[in-house]
């Protein structure tokens, strides 16, 4: 089975495949090789991965609604800030259905239309506009959309969950990092391929000097999270110990940083080689990403069968 | 495309003056410690130096190389060699260095020893006797009275001269004179008879039984008022007793007629004069031998001072000599009581006889006084002098000044006060004079002899000879005295921008002197001075600071390895010296030794270097066999006492010995890389666990079956280590890929090799590889296709090659480090070999 790399071996790696030093000095330090393995992370392979469509990165949030609501403000971790699809429901249980997305210009043609929102556009960086507004205060709106992945930051910067002691506290299994204070929000997520999110966004209720308590739950009983485990790590909102990556791309990540490395350094052999051994490794990956129902291909519905209908609650697949 | 390359570089020596990665030679290394470069381009390890003999007592202040045999000052005591193993026998007597400045220098001369001392020259004839002082000493006053009335050779109305020679035959049959007692006459009235001579004369302090005393006398002149003159013929050659040594005073009847008189006293007129008598050498600071003569630098001669009697003290007047808490007391009576200290006020006769014989006996009063053993004097009226003439002297150089007071001070000239220093002696030394023996006659150093060498303020710190010069080292500069005999010895500056600073660093090596100066570590012959330490010269400055740095450094020359080798302190706190910087003329290569140090000395017949060590009060011998077993590469083997003896199964999967012992050594921590002795058995120690109250569990490198309780021998490695300057490939300022060192060995007898490795990019400290080569045990323990067939041959070389650390394989510039630590291996490094590919002309990647 391939190793799933932290970020400390990850940068280990780095060096080794770039023959680099340990030494600010040399542009070489820790942070700098951190910094190499997320510019690659976030421009070279998330959206190489992004690009096979296999639902890599997605999660799904719950928005409560206001009555009235017109905005609903985008995932602050959304990768592109896009969204993978809007589901509108009444009650948590109850899907009233998928929103279309439509441009602004269209939004006249909804807003005459009363009840509940039925489509959405964007508009600027930061919203989503229902259409026609939300009526009734309670109404849920399911947010699906590409998750960037953690930040990498060292496994000293986070804590490793030793125990769950209850729904909202956890004990690592060391004092917890000096960074970490009531006052910010925290992610937790997994220790394994793809270090998938169990919690985001929590706040601390209590803080020791190796346990902390949050004020959600992490049990896995609220929409969109997953029951923390032992092993998983506690990092300050938005970072990650382990790349949020499948674990067969994390030696691709650290050649990915390596030739990051080698153009810096215009070491231009040394770089042709990195280079060619990248997209070799890229290549033999690709395999591995795509089709990830390889026995059941994936189904594919046609949006002009008679079936179909703008607006309707049907499922797009 | 940048081709990877392998870079060579050989070994040129320390080289910290230089920049290191500009104008560094290739070769050029900063760390060369516990190496030789003693043929061309190869680095090697040093020899190592094993305890030698006995214990000292305190430690060697001083060595010494006399009938090639070491001597040692142990503390104030001289001890020689007894049996070439270093059964250390003392010589009688106690001897402290000339002053806080100056060790005990030494010459050997004539087949004996001289050597510096704190009370002037002393020397040895043989190993089993003990030392003297230098040159024998100056006859003093006599008593010449008529005697066999009327039947005798010395006929009335005539007048006659006596001098007293002591002399003495050493056990090398070498003759020593000693110088003339000032000339003593006698008158025989013309109303007198024919009569014969009785002399008697004083013996001085230091001679002994043995030595000879030889009497020579004018003939007769003219008539009473005549003068006899100076020519000096012998009556008289004959040994001291023992009784005369108890009696401090020889009676000899002189009754031979001039005819029978023999060889010219050697003071004459018509042999060397007066000026040439053979004075006992003088207090020196140094002595060295040149051209047949041997040289005496910074000199003192004993304290002395010349009065003039002037009138006939009263009843009780007294003379007083005063030197500090000592007050010699001389008192004037009707009657000579030398026991007393009374001399006897003559007034019988005419003034003049008077002021003569008051005078004279003072001086035999001093003289023979038994309570007196610091002074001397003589009666040194001369024929044209106005009588009362009184010299006081020291017996001893060195000493501090007296002074002299007296009842009546107008008796004397100069008056002499009642009390007080202001009528007081002078030694008449200067410390910019040299002085020097006659031919041949080492202990024979006139007082004419002298010359001073520049200005009087600048002291003479050193004087080497060369094969046509004597090289004088001054506070001022060099000085140079050439010539083939006194008749046109020259002494010229020769160079006065070069001082001498730490007098004991100062050697003759390839008929030139070396030294520490100035102007760093120069090589100073005969046409000026060259500076050898040109490429050290940051090192060498950094010894200059130290506080105690002109006494703690001194250094060896050592003939046959070409080296010159300056042992120093390696910090200011340090109170001896650590490291010895060593110097190759041929190659012209500087590396450093690490040893406590305190003297040494290159034995003249073994040709080995001894060295004392400065806190383990051992005399260290330089192993030197040349052996092929590599026996010469340890350092001290030490004794300890096995305990238990067991086996354990190494890490390698091995069995191998495992001893527990109890072992004491305060210079040194027991660590693995030592070698086990115990008899025929011998191994590797690979690992060492202190068990505290000096125990320790060695385990070995091997299984020795034949191990038993008891007795064995732990020896010391020679730890050497290399470091080259950077490698910078060329360019400095690019950016370059280091791929791998190697290390390239003429023979594989290192088994135990580390390359270690830094960059100027990472501050890290050396990062090292350890490299373990299978020693050759001999014919089937070695694994089979390692040595050549039979063992008989050497093992063939094997570059050592290590990757380099990913931490360093990108940077500008490497630094390669070789080391080694075990006792009986042997290296010789040919050549470092680098594989680098440059690639960038960027010097940083980011800002730091």
């Amino acid at each position: 089975m391939a190793k799933t790399y932290t970020a400390d071996q990850l940068v280990d790696l780095t060096r080794n495949r770039a023959r680099l030093p340990d030494v600010a000095a040399q542009g070489s330090a820790d942070s700098d090789v951190l910094e190499a393995l997320n510019e690659a992370m976030f421009n070279e392979l998330l959206p190489w991965v992004m690009g096979f469509r296999e639902e890599y990165f997605v999660v799904t949030e719950r928005v409560t609604l206001s009555a009235n609501q017109k905005y609903v403000p985008l995932p602050i971790h959304a990768a592109g800030q896009k969204i993978r699809r809007l589901e509108f429901r009444t009650t948590s249980t109850s899907l009233a259905g998928n929103l279309s997305h439509i441009s602004a210009k269209e939004a006249p043609d909804y807003d005459s239309q009363s009840g509940n929102p039925t489509a959405y556009y964007f508009e600027g960086n930061q919203h989503l506009v229902l259409v026609p507004q939300n009526a009734t205060a309670g109404n849920l709106l399911d947010v699906s959309y590409f998750r960037t992945p953690g930040e990498l930051v060292l496994v000293a910067n986070t804590a490793v969950i030793q125990s769950v002691d209850s729904t909202t506290q956890v004990t690592a299994t060391a004092a917890l990092p000096s960074t970490f204070t009531s006052s910010l929000t925290y992610d937790i997520h997994s220790s394994q391929s793809g270090a998938a999110i169990r919690s985001q966004g929590l706040t601390v209720n209590t803080l020791g000097s190796n346990t902390i308590t949050f004020n959600e739950l992490i049990d896995g009983s609220v929409f969109g999270t997953h029951a923390v485990e032992v092993g998983d790590y506690i990092c300050l909102a938005g970072e990650a110990a382990v790349p949020g990556l499948p674990r067969e791309l994390h030696p691709v990540l650290a050649q990915s940083a390596a030739v990051l490395f080698m153009h810096n350094e215009q070491d231009t052999e040394a770089l042709k080689n990195a280079s060619a051994m990248l997209n070799r490794q890229l290549q033999q990956c690709k395999s591995l990403l795509d089709d990830r129902s390889e026995a059941q291909p994936k189904k594919i519905h046609g949006r002009g069968r008679l079936l179909w209908k703008q607006g309707s609650y049907s499922s797009w697949y | 495309m940048a081709i990877p390359q392998t870079l060579q570089r050989t070994a040129r020596g320390l080289h910290s003056q230089f920049n290191p990665i500009y104008t560094a030679p290739e070769g050029a290394q900063l760390e060369v410690d516990n190496c030789v470069i003693d043929r061309e381009g190869i680095t090697s390890k040093r020899r190592g130096f094993d305890r030698y003999g006995d214990i000292l007592t305190t430690g060697a202040n001083a060595l010494m190389d006399f009938m090639d045999t070491l001597i040692v000052l142990d503390g104030t005591t001289l001890k020689y060699d007894s049996d070439g193993a270093g059964t250390w026998i003392s010589w009688s007597g106690t001897f402290n260095p000339p002053d806080a400045n100056n060790k005990a220098r030494f010459v050997e001369a004539r087949s004996n020893l001289y050597f510096t001392t704190s009370v002037g020259i002393y020397k040895n004839d043989a190993l089993t006797n003990s030392p003297v002082l230098a040159g024998m000493p100056k006859g003093l006053d006599m008593q010449l009275t008529l005697v066999n009335s009327g039947s005798g050779w010395f006929a009335a109305d005539q007048q006659i001269g006596y001098r007293i020679v002591f002399t003495k035959t050493d056990a090398n049959a070498f003759l020593i004179y000693g110088a003339p007692s000032e000339r003593d006459t006698l008158v025989n009235p013309s109303a007198g008879t024919s009569d014969d001579v009785q002399v008697v004369f004083t013996l001085p302090d230091d001679v002994i039984a043995g030595d000879f005393y030889e009497i020579y006398r004018t003939q007769v002149s003219a008539s009473e008022t005549t003068d006899p003159g100076d020519r000096h013929l012998r009556v008289v050659r004959r040994e001291l007793t023992s009784g005369d040594i108890s009696t401090g005073t020889v009676t000899y009847t002189d009754v031979d007629d001039d005819s029978f008189l023999g060889q010219e006293l050697y003071t004459n007129t018509t042999q060397e004069t007066i000026s040439q008598a053979s004075t006992r050498p003088p207090f020196a600071t140094d002595i060295t031998l040149w051209k047949g003569h041997t040289w005496y630098a910074n000199i003192k001669r004993e304290h002395q001072i010349d009065i003039r009697l002037l009138s006939i003290p009263a009843v009780d007047d007294v003379f007083v000599i005063t030197s500090g808490a000592d007050v010699q007391t001389y008192t004037a009576k009707d009657v000579e009581n030398i026991a007393s200290g009374e001399f006897k006020r003559e007034t019988s006769g005419t003034v003049a006889e008077n002021l003569r014989n008051t005078a004279k006996s003072l001086i035999r009063v001093i003289n023979r006084r038994s309570a007196n053993t610091e002074y001397e004097s003589d009666y040194i009226s001369g024929v044209d002098d106005p009588p009362g003439k009184v010299l006081i002297r020291r017996i001893r150089t060195n000493q501090s000044a007296f002074s002299l007071t007296a009842t009546t001070s107008t008796d004397w000239e100069p008056a002499l006060p009642s009390s007080g220093s202001t009528v007081s002696s002078t030694d008449s030394g200067a410390k910019n004079v040299i002085a020097h023996s006659k031919f041949e006659s080492p202990e024979s150093v006139p007082t004419l002899n002298t010359d001073p060498v520049g200005s009087e303020q600048s002291e003479i710190l050193r004087i080497l000879p060369l094969r046509d010069s004597l090289i004088i080292l001054k506070e001022e500069g060099v000085w140079r005295l050439s010539g083939e005999s006194e008749t046109n010895f020259v002494i010229k500056s020769l160079d006065p921008s070069t001082r001498l600073l730490a007098p004991e660093t100062a050697v003759v090596l390839n008929n030139a002197v070396w030294c520490l100066s100035n102007q760093g570590i120069v090589r100073i012959d005969e046409s000026g001075t060259a500076i050898v330490s040109r490429t050290i010269e940051p090192d060498i400055n950094k010894i200059l600071s130290f506080d105690s740095y002109k006494t703690l450094t001194h250094a060896v020359s050592y003939e046959s390895e070409r080296k010159y080798i300056l042992w120093s302190q390696d910090s200011n706190a340090a109170s001896y010296a650590k490291v010895g910087w060593v110097y190759n003329y041929l190659t012209q290569s500087w590396s450093l030794w690490t040893k406590n140090i305190t003297n040494g000395l290159v034995l003249f017949e073994t040709d080995k270097m001894f060295l004392s060590h400065a806190n383990d009060k051992y005399i260290l011998q330089e192993r030197k066999t040349f052996a092929t077993s590599n026996d010469d590469y340890r350092d001290e083997g030490l004794p300890a006492t096995i305990t238990i003896v067991s086996t354990t199964t190494n890490s390698d999967g091995r069995t191998v010995s495992l001893l527990t012992l109890n072992y004491v050594y305060a210079a040194e921590t027991l660590s693995s890389g030592w070698l086990f002795e115990q008899g025929i058995w011998e191994s590797g120690i690979a690992s060492v666990t202190d068990n505290g109250s000096d125990s320790y569990t060695i385990e070995l490198d091997q299984e020795l079956s034949g191990v038993t309780t008891g007795a064995c021998v732990l020896s010391t490695p020679i730890t050497s280590r290399i470091r080259w300057v950077p490698e910078e490939a060329g360019n400095p300022t690019t950016s370059k890929h280091f791929t791998y060192a190697q290390v390239y060995m003429e023979e594989n007898t290192a088994t135990e090799n580390r390359i270690g490795t830094f960059t100027n990019a990472v501050s890290d400290s050396e990062i090292t590889n350890t490299i373990t080569i299978e020693p050759d045990r001999g014919w089937g323990l070695t694994p089979w296709g390692l040595t050549p067939f039979g063992d008989h041959q050497a093992m063939q070389a094997t570059p050592l090659r290590v990757p380099i650390p990913r931490q360093h394989q990108r940077a500008q510039t490497l630094s390669v480090i070789y080391t080694h630590a075990v006792a009986k291996e042997n290296f010789n490094i040919l050549s470092l070999g680098i594989t680098v590919r440059p690639y960038s002309s960027r010097t940083v990647r980011t800002p730091a």
